[in-house]
């Protein structure tokens, strides 16, 4: 039997050996924060439940349901001091359709200080070589929150209805769209607008975004995308990157690029990052900050589990002579075969050869 | 090849008759037999029923690539999908309905019968109107006939039944259509396949 590594763990060592190698430190967290990080900042957080407890000293715990904000909160970085740290730690969250709480692996990365350009080529590249990590068959989808928050801010219509439309455009949800703009009275150049944010899927020129350019803020946002789409795309060349407009992030934290990363075979990101200088200026820190996280809980349910299987089941009886057996049992083992001795053939147990071993020599 | 999980009954039939008549059939579909999932690896389809509100489930898990199902049941389980298409079909509205001669009395909660929580809670939140939700899973006409509640969130579509219990509409929520759904992942990497599909619907529809 050979003992390889689980496919999890194995992607965790793989990841953090890419990180360690591109010069970020490790991020150790402390076991318990306190509950207060997650609930003032619960719209960052994937779930809304957190579990919390009582500390000794009353105060309120929680078990974390995430790393970033942690991050945050005890970064000293500034703008000529980048701090860059990468973590692997177990999360808990919801998981799944009854939403039970789950300890779920997960590693990212977060770059925290002056935030450049290339630091977007490094952050995607780095998400990009983490995705190969997983599954050769991936793609990285790229977005840019202020494309679209001014394409839709654009719109005279009140807050809700643009919290819909945001809405609509993540469900990639034309149809309910047209029905507001007819009753908005919007105009053909926004809803054209509209329509390529939902439309844009994959390669594109930068001929395909300028129906985006509706006003001032649109034009300048379109033409910054374009700039570091294309230099993400020369620096990356025959890589899987593609632009989705549709990909979820929140105005409030994500300001500039976002982007999510899929691989065949499960449904949902397993990768999703962007730059979060809002989310880090609400902590008073007035410094830039880009990162991803990769959910590995998430695609171990999705991998082939590779069945653990014992060469050697050996039965014995009570009354066995306990020196012969425990050295036929190193015998097998000096053999490089794993060994499993017991009484009786035990329930959801594979194993290969059975043996019954008695005082006058094992029979098969 | 791509997975479709179809909802059992008339929508889900008539949304296979479409395709089938587009060249995507598969050929033991009309027999009736015990057979759970129905392939044709030719044209790289294959089809499953399930209960309607179980397809998003399936679209999410990505057991599905893309699914048929109402807006009701999408907006009630907050499904992550993409929507692509409005398929004009099985139009009915989401409405509020009482008794004949319902007045609302404010100062009290409003208790609502429902087998769509999230919808009623939602709705009444943008009202800021305070309610107190019954959930029930079938019958829901029959909780204020009963005065176990003050009013009921329900599909209607002929109105046929809430008239036949001296029920009206009394608020209409939102129209509710049936649409054609697909798995955010699955959209990536099976874009064109599934935008084939979307068009064959989609022009179908419009006829």
């Amino acid at each position: 039997m050979s003992f390889t590594l689980k496919n999890e763990e194995r992607m965790a060592f793989e990841l953090e050996a890419l990180y360690t190698f591109n010069g970020y430190k490790k991020f150790k967290m402390r076991s318990f924060e306190e509950y207060s990080l997650y609930l003032n900042n619960r719209d960052f957080l994937i779930s809304k439940n957190v579990i919390s407890f009582h500390g000794l000293n009353g105060k309120l715990l929680a078990l974390r349901p995430d790393v970033t904000l942690s991050i945050i909160k005890n970064t000293k970085a500034t703008e000529s001091n980048t701090e860059k740290l990468f973590y692997n730690e177990k999360v808990y969250r919801e998981s799944g359709q009854t939403r039970e709480f789950k300890e779920i692996a997960q590693t990212g990365i977060e770059s925290i200080g002056k935030i450049d350009k290339y630091s977007y080529i490094e952050t995607v590249t780095l998400a990009i070589q983490s995705l190969e990590i997983v599954n050769k068959n991936y793609l990285l989808d790229l977005s840019d929150m202020n494309v679209v928050t001014s394409v839709i801010n654009a719109f005279n219509v009140k807050n809700e209805l643009k919290e819909e439309i945001y809405k609509l455009l993540k469900s990639k949800n034309i149809d309910d769209f047209l029905k507001i703009a007819e009753k908005q009275n919007l105009t053909e150049k926004e809803i054209n607008a509209f329509k390529t944010l939902i439309k844009v899927t994959g390669i594109v020129n930068k001929e395909d975004l300028e129906p985006l350019k509706i006003n001032d803020e649109s034009i300048q946002a379109v033409e910054n995308f374009i700039d570091v789409l294309q230099t993400l795309t020369a620096v990356n060349k025959d890589k899987n990157i593609s632009v989705n407009f549709s990909i979820t992030g929140n105005a409030d934290y994500y300001n500039g690029l976002i982007f999510s990363g899929y691989v065949l075979g499960v449904p949902k990101a397993v990768l999703t990052g962007g730059r979060y200088d809002k989310l880090l200026n609400k902590f008073g820190k007035k410094v830039g900050g880009i990162g991803f996280a990769v959910y590995l809980g998430e695609i171990e349910r999705y991998m082939e589990k590779e069945k653990t299987v014992t060469d050697i089941l050996l039965l014995y009886k009570e009354s066995a002579d306990l020196i012969k057996l425990a050295e036929k049992i190193n015998e097998y083992k000096k053999q490089g075969l794993s060994v499993r001795a017991d009484t009786c053939i035990p329930l959801d147990f594979a194993y290969k050869t059975l043996i019954n071993f008695d005082d006058k020599g094992e029979q098969q | 090849m791509i997975n479709v999980a179809l909802p059992k009954g008339r929508l889900g039939e008539k949304v296979y008759k479409i395709l089938a008549e587009s060249g995507y059939a598969v050929s033991d579909m009309e027999k009736d037999n015990r057979k759970l999932v129905f392939k044709n690896e030719e044209v790289g389809i294959s089809y499953f029923w399930v209960k309607p509100s179980d397809v998003p489930v399936y679209v999410e898990l990505g057991a599905a690539d893309v699914g048929v199902v109402g807006k009701d049941i999408l907006l009630e389980g907050q499904s992550d999908v993409y929507e692509l298409l409005d398929l004009n079909m099985g139009k009915c509205r989401m409405c509020v309905a009482a008794k004949e001669g319902f007045i609302d009395d404010t100062s009290r909660p409003l208790r609502i019968a429902t087998k769509f929580v999230n919808i009623a809670k939602k709705y009444y939140l943008s009202k800021n109107r305070e309610i107190e939700i019954i959930k029930l899973n079938g019958s829901i006409e029959l909780a204020p006939l009963l005065n176990m509640s003050d009013v009921i969130v329900d599909i209607v579509e002929t109105g046929t039944t809430l008239k036949e219990n001296n029920l009206k509409v009394y608020e209409e929520i939102l129209p509710i259509s049936t649409r054609f759904i697909a798995s955010k992942a699955s959209f990536r990497f099976k874009e064109k396949e599934i935008e084939d599909l979307k068009n064959t619907l989609s022009k179908v529809i419009e006829k």
